[in-house]
Order: structure tokens, then sequence, then C-alpha cells
């Protein structure tokens, strides 16, 4: 009989793997290894420092220790760019912080929740 | 490039995550959500209870207690099906195989042969076939060989 451990509830791309293609969840995600494609995290994203990013990232809460290449970045809520991180794309948000010692090229934008959700249908209906 | 001999731990696709791709991994993978696409991996799947998954999967090892709706399951090693599991129009191929009372399984097994398993995941053989026994011993050795 199998427990149910609280541990599950994070969903993680450990380091090792790389991940290709649509990812939509409801929990929250954290990034070690690599992933390509288009995802929607409706909780906390966090990108660790080994992680690479390509692709376009919807998250409520967005944490980049690593790489973000290419693509579009929208935060509903707050988007944070740790220092250390590697982030070449464009970004979106209600909030942002940008630390010291991170490498950020790109275009930013303030964006409404409304909007945040009209970009994300496509890959929230994935989650129905 | 590096190889990653310790992998930081288990991927996860938790409960109300949806996956649509394709995932390749040096380490184990455990699924409790929605899956579509293709796996192959150097470690083991753990395919949870809730979860519900389709496609194409090559592992090490598969623990499985979900649903496959057709599709194929290739383990290297064992290929372990719970009880609750459930598996429609699947194709499964492996080298050991355990089925546990009130597993459902619909389709068609098959026991691997050596190296089949990477030729099914289209990897590169990694580790060389265990050595058979050499060939006979080279006696004629045309060369030059300083006669003592």
């Amino acid at each position: 009989m199998a427990a149910v451990i609280n541990e599950n509830d994070v969903s993680r791309i450990a380091g090792g793997a790389k991940f290709v293609g649509d990812y939509s969840t409801q929990r929250d995600l954290r990034i070690d290894g690599t992933f390509e494609g288009r995802l929607f995290c409706d909780g906390h994203l966090i990108i660790g420092e080994n992680g690479i990013v390509k692709g376009d990232l919807l998250g409520k809460n967005i944490s980049i220790n690593g790489t973000v290449l290419g693509g579009n970045l929208y935060a509903k809520e707050a988007l944070s760019l740790k220092s250390g991180c590697n982030v070449s794309a464009d970004l979106h948000f209600q909030r942002v912080q940008i630390e010291l010692d991170a490498k950020f090229v790109g275009q930013c934008q303030l964006i409404e929740a409304s909007e945040y959700d009209k970009v994300a249908a496509p890959l929230t209906a994935m989650l129905k | 490039m590096e190889n990653n001999s310790n992998p930081n731990g288990v991927s996860r696709i938790t409960a109300g995550t949806s996956f649509k791709g394709e995932i390749m991994s040096a380490g184990d993978i455990r699924i409790d959500g929605n899956f579509d696409g293709r796996i192959v991996s150097k470690g083991r799947l753990v395919v949870g209870e809730n979860a519900d998954i389709k496609g194409d999967f090559f592992c090490q090892d598969v623990d499985f207690s979900g649903k496959l709706e057709g599709g194929v399951i290739v383990a290297k090693n064992l290929l372990f099906l719970k009880p609750g599991s459930s598996i429609q129009n699947g194709n499964l191929s492996f080298k050991l195989l355990q089925v546990e009372p009130e597993a459902i399984l619909n389709g068609t097994c098959h026991v691997l042969k050596d190296g089949e398993f990477e030729k099914l995941a289209g990897m590169p053989e990694s580790k060389p076939a265990p050595a058979p026994a050499p060939a006979p011993a080279p006696e004629k050795i045309e060369k030059d060989v300083p006669k003592e």
C-alpha cells in the first residue's frame, strides 16, 4: 500500500534529465535538468543553478538561478532573477527583482493578471 | 561532456501535472500525473496509482501501478505490475516480469534478448556484451617473434 508523502507534491526535473515538450502543472516545479518547450506552472517555478531552459515559461512566481535561453517568461505575480543566473529572454511580470550579478539580456514588460491568463489559456487547457 | 554518475535524484511528474513530449533521463522518474509521449531512461520508472500514461517507455526497471492505454513498455530488467494497475493494448518487453493479483493486462509480452533493449530504445550500445569464450589462443604469430 503506497503511502502518500507530501514530498510528491513538488514536481521536479532532476539533473541528468531532459524534458522536451509541453508541461502543465498546478503544483510547484523545480528544474535542475534541461527543459525545452512550453511550460505552465500554477505555483512556484524554481530553476536551479544547473537548470537550463529553452522556450516559453509561465509561472505564478518564478525564481531563476540557472540558465534561460530564448523565449518568453511570464510571471503572474513575481519574477526573480537571482545572482549568478543567465537569462536571455523577454520578461513579462507584475513584479520583478533582478539581483546584482544576474546576467540578463532581453526586454521587460509589465503585464496585468488578465493578460497572463490569456497567454496561459492553451496550456491550462492541458490540465483539464 | 560530463557523465552524470550521480544524477540529482528523482524527476517527478506529480498529481495535477500534465506533460506531453519526450523525456531523456539518466536518473529515476516517478509519474503520478498525466503523461503522453516517450521516455528513454537509464534508471527506473515508477508509475503511481493515479497516473494516466500513454506512449512509449524504455527504462531499466518499471514499477507500474497506474493506467496505460496503448503504447510500448520496454524494461531492460524488471517490469513489475502492481495490484490495481491496468494495461490496455500494451506491448510489453522485458527481461523479467512480475504481475501481481488484480493487475489487468491486455496486450503482448515479449522477453528481451541481450542488446535488444538498446536497439528498441534507439540507444547506442553503451557497454560491451559480456566477453564470450575468447577466441582460441593465437598460436600462429606471423610477425617476428624472437625465438628463445
